[in-house]
């Protein structure tokens, strides 16, 4: 690989990160920012925590944890979408000061702001699908029907995303009707996982230069 | 200088949810002649244009429904992702200076909008979820208060519409003074000033009333904060005195039953008329029909319905509470009783049915006070002050994007 392939930023977007865990996600993101900062690439992790909030660098990780503006919700879904500003705010401070090539979100949480912003952000936007809410509650109700349509236009707005499983793919394709190209089989238990997501973001990087040599020429 | 404004407002005319969507629209188009551009963002509904130039204002409008909710709380989260994303097309497309908040209901879009653009926010708070409903009894309303908080501390500059507002801000959130701006709402008085001929009072009388009797008015929702169980409590009192008087509570509300319920046990239903929702063609003949209007609220951040009363040239009893106390100067532009006392409404509605020469001068001084304060050209000057004292911080602040950094040629 050439050293322009590499990326020189990435900002992983969780709603889960060691020592918050609510699923198998968490452990995943911190690996693959552990295998990125050997790699040496600045990776930027933006997540939530319950009780504290704040930035501090964690072997060199810079971790942010948002903080909780709305405490008092009168679901899980609205606090969820009462967090996206608070996502909206980490993520700018960053790409502000330093170059980003890769956003990469983790768990279905952290979706509702690529709604928005998904086509302003000029990074490669790519999504871990560990679940859908077809998997986590298929049944219909005004609730399940809104997180389904938040999953829904936000992942129209990704370039790349990964799903844990051949179910969570199906679910993608034929329900959320996202274009086969645009999935990977990629399972989170995978002992590769975070080599093989860094070859991803390499590749990436690659297509984004090319994507801009072709507008250049064009000019 | 002229600015580019993108203001957001979840109501605008004609869809009308409360006293929002016309303050939004009577300002805008006032700031629209003074020479400034505006693009409101707004929600949608049914045969409605998603684009359309109102009186120079650009009102752009948008699917506010595309995401399932259980209930209007989550649906407002829900529109406001969608209001961000119509807001960003605008904001590429026009050289927005400012984004101008109109409430919590449009919170989470504006800071998105904040953020992405680095543009400063200027919020006005219109009214507190703890004065609406008297303090915070559930989730829902802890969770209006703290977006409400979340948005006043975002903004750049706060505006508010009465000392009274401020100060509610100012003690609910901890929140500085010098960071808020009191403007009042406004009237188009000029559009009220109609005067009915003889013929047609009569006839607009004998909706209310027999001819012989006076019309002590209120008009408004009829929920809980309005007090209007403390103008039925004044109605005995008052006819015991001035027996030729009628009562006209006109308007809706999930409290209408029990203010119905109220009149019977008091046994003064035939006193009472509840007319339910106006129609638009009798809204001002109702007003100059009426001998007397109140406003007996017990929360009211600034009382618009006070300054309809005024232009009208209906004198006004009003509780001396929230932005009321504002409006009215006791005995000057109006009366003004204490808030949650019947007797004393009582009194004041009869000594001003019967003072004539109180009734001239208060709507004579009513009038002079809504054309040197609450004019909206008045207002729109205030506003586009506060525009400028933001936008010139905002020119000499390094807090920008890196493309406005270079254009305002700012040094980190």
């Amino acid at each position: 690989m050439s050293k322009s392939k590499k990326p020189k930023g990435v900002i992983l977007v969780s709603f889960e990160y060691p020592p918050r865990r609510l699923t198998k996600t968490s452990d995943v993101v911190f690996k693959l920012a552990q295998h990125l900062t050997k790699q040496k690439v600045k990776t930027h992790v933006i997540t939530f925590d319950d009780w504290r909030s704040g930035t501090e660098v964690e072997k060199k990780i810079i971790v942010t944890r948002i903080p909780n503006h709305i405490p008092n919700n009168i679901s899980p879904f609205s606090t969820i979408m009462n967090l996206k500003p608070a996502y909206q705010s980490a993520i700018t401070s960053v790409l502000q000061k330093e170059q980003i090539d890769v956003i990469h979100f983790f768990n279905w949480q952290t979706l509702p702001l690529l709604i928005p912003w998904g086509s302003s952000l000029d990074a490669a936007k790519m999504y871990t699908a560990s679940s859908v809410q077809l998997t986590r509650d298929a049944s219909s109700s005004p609730h399940n029907d809104g997180i389904k349509k938040v999953e829904q236009k936000s992942l129209k707005e990704l370039d790349f995303i990964l799903a844990d499983s051949i179910a969570v793919m199906k679910f993608l394709h034929n329900d959320y009707e996202i274009d086969e190209k645009k999935v990977l089989l990629q399972p989170l238990i995978d002992i590769n996982y975070s080599k093989n997501i860094y070859l991803i973001y390499q590749k990436m990087v690659e297509k984004a230069e090319l994507k801009k040599e072709v507008k250049k020429g064009k000019k | 200088m002229s600015l580019n404004v993108l203001m957001l407002s979840w109501e605008f005319p004609p869809f009308k949810v409360g006293g929002l969507a016309s303050h939004v629209y009577d300002l805008s188009k006032m700031l629209v002649k003074k020479g400034h551009a505006i693009h409101i963002v707004t929600c949608s509904f049914p045969g409605a244009p998603d684009y359309e130039l109102v009186d120079g204002v650009h009102v752009h409008r948008f699917d506010a429904y595309e995401i399932p909710a259980p209930e209007f709380l989550q649906w407002d989260l829900n529109m406001n992702v969608l209001m961000e994303k119509k807001a960003i097309e605008i904001i590429n497309e026009y050289n927005i200076d400012i984004i101008h908040a109109h409430d919590w209901l449009v919170a989470s879009a504006a800071i998105g909008l904040k953020h992405l653009f680095r543009k400063p926010l200027i919020a006005t708070i219109h009214s507190l979820e703890r004065g609406r409903r008297n303090g915070l009894f559930n989730d829902g309303q802890h969770m209006i208060d703290q977006i409400e908080n979340f948005l006043i501390q975002e903004a750049w500059h706060n505006i508010v519409c009465s000392q009274y507002m401020q100060s509610l801000c100012h003690f609910s959130f901890i929140f500085p003074n010098d960071k808020m701006t009191i403007i009042p709402n406004g009237v188009r008085y000029d559009d009220f000033s109609v005067k009915l001929s003889k013929g047609d009072a009569v006839k607009h009388h004998k909706k209310y009333a027999q001819i012989e009797e006076q019309i002590v008015a209120y008009i408004g929702r009829l929920v809980p904060e309005k007090g209007v169980n403390i103008l039925l409590g004044a109605v005995k009192p008052v006819l015991e005195k001035m027996p030729n008087t009628k009562f006209v509570v006109a308007g809706e509300g999930w409290h209408r039953n029990e203010l119905q319920r109220i009149a019977k046990e008091l046994d003064i239903e035939e006193k009472v008329l509840f007319t339910g929702y106006l129609p638009e063609e009798d809204f001002l003949a109702y007003f100059n029909v009426s001998d007397i209007l109140v406003v007996p609220s017990t929360y009211e951040p600034f009382g618009i319905v006070a300054l309809e009363g005024m232009a009208t040239k209906t004198p006004i009893i009003v509780s001396d509470v929230g932005g009321l106390s504002e409006i009215v100067d006791h005995q000057w532009t109006g009366m003004k009783v204490p808030a949650d006392n019947s007797q004393a409404l009582a009194d004041s509605i009869i000594e001003l049915l019967t003072n004539e020469t109180l009734r001239t001068r208060i709507v004579s001084n009513a009038i002079d006070k809504l054309k040197h304060v609450y004019d909206w050209f008045i207002i729109a000057d205030h506003t586009i002050k506060v525009y400028q004292n933001v936008f010139d911080e905002w020119k000499d602040h390094s807090w920008k994007t890196k493309e406005d950094l270079v254009k305002f040629k700012i040094k980190k």
